[in-house]
C-alpha cells in the first residue's frame, strides 16, 4: 500500500510522529577523524612563516604515518633543502630500518632498527634539544647526539618535505615547545572543513598544502 | 562519486599561458608542469581546454612522450606519476 499526500499529512499529525523522529535522531553517528594524505611527489605543507625554534632548547614533535613502502620520506626542513636542520625517514623491507637527519655541517645518521611491523603505522616523532644534546625519538625508539655540530639556525618551514624528498603519508598534531616547555605552536592538520590552509590552534603560523585537492582527506580509520 | 587525484603533465608553455595562477606550484619535470586535480575536475578541465589533446597513459609512455616533447596533456594516476617524477628527478642520494 502506498501513501498518498493525504496519508502523509495524517501521519505527520500523528502523536506518534515525534517518537518516530526522536528515534531517527538517536541513531548514533560515528565521528570521522580526517587526515590529509600526502601523495609523496607533489604535496607538502608550507608554513605561513618560518618557525624559529628556541636556540636555547626546544621540542618539535608531530605524528606521522610510517608505511611499509620502500620510500624515503622528507619529514620537515627549512627551505635550504637538505643543508639545514631537516629530517627524513626510510622504511626498508618492512622495517623502520634507518632514520636520518642532516645538519649544515654534514649528515648525521641515526639508526633505529625496528622489528618487522613494530615501527610501522602512526608514530610520534620528537626532536628535542636540551643543552647540547639533541634527542630524536620515533615511536618507542630514540637516540641522542650532540648538537654541537649544528651550525644551523633551526628554522622549520616545510612539513612533509626535505629538498626533493616528499613524504608519502599523513601528518597531524604538529607542535613546537620552547626551552621552558611552553607550547608555542600547534597545527592539528586535521580540519577537513578548513581545506588547504590549516589554522594554528596555538601561535599564529598556519600551514598550507601545496598542490592541494579536496581528495587528500581520508578517514584515518581506513588507512 | 569516489574522489581521487589525477595528474596531467603539460608543456611548460601551456602552464605559463594560462594555468600558472591556478596551479602556481605545479612541479617542473623535464620541461613539463605536473598539475594535480581530482577526477571530478577532470571533465571541467578537459572542457575548458578543449583545444588540447588529453591522453591517458602509463608511466613508460608518459616518459617517452615527455622525452620526445609532445604537445599533448599526459594524464595518469598517482602511482604512474610517482614513477615519472622518480625517473626524471631521482631522490637525492642518502647515505646508509
Amino acid at each position: 500500500m502506498y501513501l498518498n499526500k493525504k496519508d502523509l499529512s495524517l501521519k505527520k499529525s500523528s502523536k506518534y510522529l515525534n517518537l518516530f523522529d526522536l528515534g531517527e535522531s538517536y541513531i548514533p553517528k560515528s565521528v570521522i577523524n580526517y587526515v590529509a594524505q600526502l601523495d609523496g611527489v607533489t604535496q607538502y605543507w608550507q608554513l605561513s612563516a618560518p618557525i624559529q625554534l628556541d636556540l636555547s632548547g626546544f621540542a618539535l614533535e608531530f605524528d606521522y604515518s610510517v608505511i611499509s613502502q620502500d620510500t624515503t620520506n622528507g619529514l620537515f626542513s627549512n627551505d635550504k633543502g637538505l643543508g639545514g636542520f631537516s629530517a627524513y625517514e626510510r622504511v626498508s623491507s618492512g622495517r623502520l630500518a634507518t632514520f636520518y637527519y642532516e645538519t649544515i655541517s654534514g649528515t648525521l645518521n641515526s639508526t633505529l632498527f625496528g622489528s618487522a611491523g613494530s615501527d610501522l603505522g602512526l608514530l610520534t616523532f620528537r626532536f628535542e634539544k636540551i643543552g647540547n644534546d639533541l634527542t630524536v625519538t620515533a615511536g618507542s625508539r630514540n637516540i641522542t647526539v650532540s648538537s654541537s655540530e649544528f651550525t644551523d639556525d633551526f628554522i622549520v618551514k616545510f612539513i612533509g618535505r626535505a629538498a626533493s624528498l616528499y613524504a608519502l603519508g599523513y601528518f597531524k598534531n604538529f607542535r613546537v615547545f620552547n626551552s621552558s616547555s611552553v607550547l608555542t605552536n600547534e597545527i592539528p592538520l586535521t580540519n577537513k572543513a578548513q581545506g588547504a590552509t590549516q589554522l594554528a590552534t596555538v601561535g599564529s603560523v598556519n600551514a598550507t598544502m601545496v598542490n592541494y585537492t579536496e581528495s587528500v582527506w581520508k578517514d584515518e580509520s581506513t588507512l | 562519486m569516489s574522489l581521487y587525484q589525477l595528474y596531467a603533465s603539460i608543456p611548460q608553455a601551456d602552464w605559463v599561458g594560462g594555468l600558472k595562477s591556478r596551479f602556481p606550484q605545479a612541479p617542473l619535470v623535464n620541461g613539463y608542469r605536473v598539475l594535480v586535480f581530482t577526477n571530478r575536475d577532470y571533465l571541467k578541465l578537459a572542457e575548458q581546454y578543449n583545444d588540447k589533446d588529453f591522453i591517458e597513459l602509463q608511466s613508460g609512455d608518459i616518459i617517452s612522450a615527455i622525452e620526445s616533447g609532445q604537445d599533448a596533456w599526459l594524464v595518469c594516476d598517482v602511482n604512474n606519476i610517482r614513477e615519472v617524477i622518480k625517473y626524471f628527478t631521482p631522490p637525492e642520494l642518502i647515505g646508509e
